[in-house]
């Protein structure tokens, strides 16, 4: 060793208290290094994201459509199929799943045939629970029921419960969490044909909620940790996860049936680009965000008017712009609060409030989803293309969850229920700088679990915030049942000491907490 | 032990140990300027001072530190900084020259981008230090993998054993310099319309399924008795070729419109660039990125359809600097695009900087798993030593069941 060769001989004899020395000394200092190294490096990633006035989201199925050459060989996405495909009845008061089971003989899998399990996307992004008169009871915004637990309202013998296998693989935890918190088992890697069976970002599993679908499309990036790179690969993940049990991939099936090509269309994803064509155009709220999805058409983006009913006014223009004439497009980026129908000295206050606590993430205008990203189309390169943060919550672990994975023993694959196991799964992570850490998943990896970068650890994607009052419960672990809890934690000790939560701390008065939550319901 | 003893010990490890960590820091990641990014403090204020300023042509302590891309400003003005490492982003089927035996530091280059739409400008600043002065690369012929006769002598030989194989739409020679006169020296490309964002059609024969050209090589229609496929592809500039002197430190500096991005000296447009199969059969259509996936080329296409910068921003950039014939013939400023073959398939200094941070030194951009959005998609490689780029020169024949 280059420092014990430096000390003198006259304190060989206390060579062993000199080394003991050392050791506790550089592990004290290495301890200190490594922390603050892996501050200044998270720091340094964080760069490689900005800030950018344009609003855009060209990962939209529709405007990638309108982006193909003329001779692009893809058909136009279709939403009304898709809307089956989702599996909707045609008044998306029903599930109806003609069209939107996946199963049968697989070119690309080979015998035996792919079974579904029942499962559609409905299953887990229901429609509205209904009493027998029709009246909404739970509004559920495409999502699982509030009530909990869940069998309270809907049936175990619905293929949400029947089908809990494909997801969690029969980990001893997946139906609680489940039933119990409405978490379910997601293995993130688990249909990369690149890497290998074993590799730990195939077996790492961790639980989240079932999204629910407000204005889905105008945000970057999908998914909790964003590693869904627009809905039409999302929907293509969910439906191999959780049509059935095994991690097969059946890319040939997301195409048929489809009564518009019953030969089969040259696209074999029509599916999943009509089901991201139905979210984009059905999710949308309020109606003026239509705008987003394409401001270079005038029926989305009409041009303000004084017109009665017009969506924005000449008097909206010239307060924005200095001019009378604008879009609406342009009327939403210059005013965030465009569309929030704020009426009363708390609400306003609350915005206030909002404005200076909460749109350092929550920055895109009049959706309040984040619109930082690297520059680049999210379907370049992924597998960042919006930025995610760390605020504590996958930290706290409210539940107390169990984040080993239940699989087979090595080397025997598949297997029989008794040789499966509970495994603590370690990921090899990059840092900044370039050097590998092993992290042992005993919380949820966030972002990192897909990526490999250390910097991403515990982060997930900013969600939208239009309707939040009834998309509860809240986070990624459903661990905030109500906007009041979600506010607390924004203003705790686990959130200030998060890694963003140092960045951008929260503190509020009695009185700004009750403005806040004013503001927030009526978004 | 006396008291006085275990004092001057504990002082004395007291007084070594920060030196001693840094020793070893510096030995283990064997990385110019080491010592400067070891150092957490000040580096944020480095890399803000160097960008609120205007690039300069030597070396600083910000390309000194820089070990991930920093972005600022907007589309319409801004600025991007971005490390490059050796042989972190390489196509498919390139070749990642080894680190000459002996070098005592890492080779790293930097690129400073300002861009300003209402001046018309994007500017470049292109640094390399230390890396090998006209490095020579000699691959291994790995024959036509189309040909399966094990008599013919040019009988395909697989990667890791072969690390160049004959490829008629990516012309490249397999040794650089092709005439020793020359010499080899470093090409910057810029890398944009990734891959799955715009497509293009490539024409297959409908008898054989082997390739027979794409959209640009065949301007009038589709040739007679073939097939059209839609592939995505990306496009490409390039700076002029820079010979780094004898302490491997080169410098450029250029500047190109922002409403037309062209190639240095305002030469080409850009030529089309993509990973292909050759042979239809050797593709699995549902997961293409696991079949058969080699570099196709076009030919460079003419200024007036060049891209504003904007579009090539929203398209995501890689930088990929490769080793070139070198042109000692061609006058400053010159011409120096080597028609013959476009680019030489050996990729030296690299990164992605539409993921974020980059791709850190020592770790590899896998380009298959971002065709198929698959994750993780870096992976560490051997540092110093030379590998090709996610090899994917043949594959099964899909179509007869193999």
């Amino acid at each position: 060793m280059r420092t014990e060769n430096m000390i003198p001989r006259s304190l060989n004899s206390s060579r062993f208290t000199v080394l003991a020395c050392l050791t506790i000394l550089a592990a004290a200092l290495v301890a200190y290094a490594d922390d603050d190294r892996d501050g200044f490096l998270r720091d340094v990633f964080d760069r490689g994201i900005r800030f950018t006035r344009v609003v855009e989201f060209p990962g939209l199925i529709s405007q990638q459509h309108n982006a193909c050459d003329p001779n692009c060989p893809l058909p136009a996405p279709d939403a009304a199929t898709g809307r089956r495909n989702f599996g909707f009845t045609a008044d998306q008061k029903s599930i109806d799943t003609t069209l939107a089971l996946f199963q049968g003989q697989s070119k690309s899998v080979g015998a035996p045939n792919i079974l579904s399990n029942g499962r559609a996307c409905a299953t887990c992004h229901r429609p509205d629970l209904r009493d027998q008169a029709g009246n909404v009871v739970d509004e559920l915004n495409l999502g699982l029921p509030h009530t909990l637990p869940l069998s309270s309202a809907v049936p175990v013998s619905d293929p949400l419960f029947t089908g809990h296998t494909a997801d969690d693989g029969g980990h001893p935890d997946g139906f609680a969490n489940l039933d119990n918190h409405a978490l379910i088992a997601i293995k993130p890697g688990r249909f990369n044909p690149l890497i290998a069976d074993d590799s730990p970002f195939r077996q790492v599993q961790v639980w989240r909620r079932s999204n629910r679908f407000v204005n889905t499309g105008l945000t970057i990036g999908m998914l909790h940790d964003n590693r869904g790179r627009d809905i039409q690969e999302t929907a293509r993940g969910a439906i191999f996860a959780h049509t059935q049990g095994g991690d097969i991939r059946f890319d040939d099936l997301l195409r048929a049936p489809n009564p518009r090509f019953p030969a089969g269309p040259p696209d074999f994803e029509e599916r999943p680009r009509n089901i991201s064509a139905f979210l984009e155009t059905t999710t949308i709220n309020p109606p003026q965000l239509k705008a987003f999805l394409n401001p270079r058409d005038p029926s989305l983006n009409p041009a303000c008017s004084s017109v009665p009913g017009a969506m924005c006014t000449p008097a909206d223009c010239r307060r924005l712009t200095g001019s009378a004439s604008c879009d609406l497009y342009t009327v939403l980026v210059k005013d965030p609060f465009f569309t929030v129908p704020v009426s009363t000295q708390a609400q306003a206050r609350g915005r206030d409030v909002f404005t200076g606590s909460c749109m350092a993430c929550h920055n895109t205008p009049n959706v309040f989803a984040n619109i930082e990203h690297v520059p680049g189309n999210p379907l370049s390169f992924p597998p960042r293309p919006g930025h995610t943060f760390d605020i504590g919550t996958a930290q706290r672990n409210r539940f107390n969850l169990d984040f080993r994975t239940y699989t087979c023993l090595p080397g025997v694959n598949p297997c029989t229920e008794d040789q499966k196991q509970l495994v603590r799964i370690v990921l090899p992570l990059a840092k900044e700088d370039g050097s590998l850490v092993n992290v042992p998943v005993d919380v949820d990896p966030g972002t990192a679990s897909g990526t490999g970068r250390f910097e991403d650890l515990y982060r997930f994607k900013v969600p939208q915030l239009r309707n939040i009052g009834k998309l509860g419960p809240y986070f990624h672990d459903n661990s905030a049942a109500t906007l009041e809890e979600v506010v607390d934690y924004l203003t705790s000790d686990s959130y200030r000491s998060s890694a963003d939560g140092r960045k951008y701390p929260i503190e509020l008065t009695p009185r700004q907490r009750r403005d806040l939550l004013e503001f927030l319901r009526i978004l | 032990m006396r008291p006085t003893n275990v004092l001057a010990a504990t002082l004395l490890c007291i007084s070594l140990l920060p030196s001693a960590l840094m020793a070893a820091g510096r030995d283990e990641d064997r990385r110019s300027c080491v010592a400067d990014q070891q150092k957490p403090g000040g580096y944020a204020e480095t890399i803000a001072s160097y960008l609120a300023g205007p690039a300069v042509a030597t070396w600083t302590a910000a390309d000194c530190r820089l070990i991930a891309p920093v972005w600022t400003g907007d589309d319409d003005k801004g600025q991007l900084f971005a490390p490059l490492w050796h042989g972190v982003t390489a196509g498919i089927e390139d070749w990642i020259p080894p680190v000459p035996e002996g070098s005592p530091t890492d080779p790293k280059g930097t690129v400073r981008i300002d861009w300003d739409k209402t001046a018309d400008t994007v500017s470049y600043t292109l640094k390399l230090h230390h890396v090998p002065v006209s490095p020579l690369v000699r691959r291994i012929d790995g024959g036509d993998p189309e040909i399966t006769d094990p008599a013919d002598p040019r009988h395909f030989i697989p990667p890791p054993q072969a690390t160049w194989w004959r490829n008629k739409f990516h012309d490249a020679p397999k040794d650089l310099p092709v005439n020793p006169s020359d010499g080899t020296a470093y090409r910057l490309w810029t890398i944009f319309t990734t891959f799955n964002t715009r497509t293009m059609l490539f024409f297959y024969d409908a008898q054989s399924l082997m390739l027979l050209g794409s959209a640009l090589d065949f301007p009038d229609g589709a040739p007679a008795g073939s097939v059209a496929v839609g592939i995505g592809v990306a496009q490409l500039v390039s700076s002029a070729l820079l010979y780094p002197g004898a302490d491997g430190s080169a410098v450029r500096q250029y500047t190109v419109g922002y409403n037309k991005v062209t190639t240095e000296g305002g030469f080409y447009g850009f030529f089309v660039a993509a990973f292909v199969p050759h042979n239809l059969c050797r593709i699995n259509p549902y997961q293409p990125a696991l079949g058969q996936l080699r570099p196709y080329a076009s030919k460079w296409q003419p200024v007036a359809q060049a891209n504003s910068w904007d579009v090539i921003l929203r398209n995501g950039l890689l930088f990929d600097l490769t080793v070139e014939e070198g042109r000692p013939d061609v006058p400053p400023a010159g011409n120096d695009q080597n028609q013959e073959y476009i680019y030489g398939g050996a990729a030296f200094l690299n990164n992605v900087p539409s993921l974020q941070g980059g791709v850190p030194w020592g770790w590899h951009f896998n380009i298959p798993g971002a065709i198929q959005n698959v994750q993780p998609m870096i992976f560490q490689v051997p540092r110093l030593d030379g590998f090709v780029s996610n090899p994917r020169v043949t594959a099964p024949l899909f179509c007869r069941g193999q």
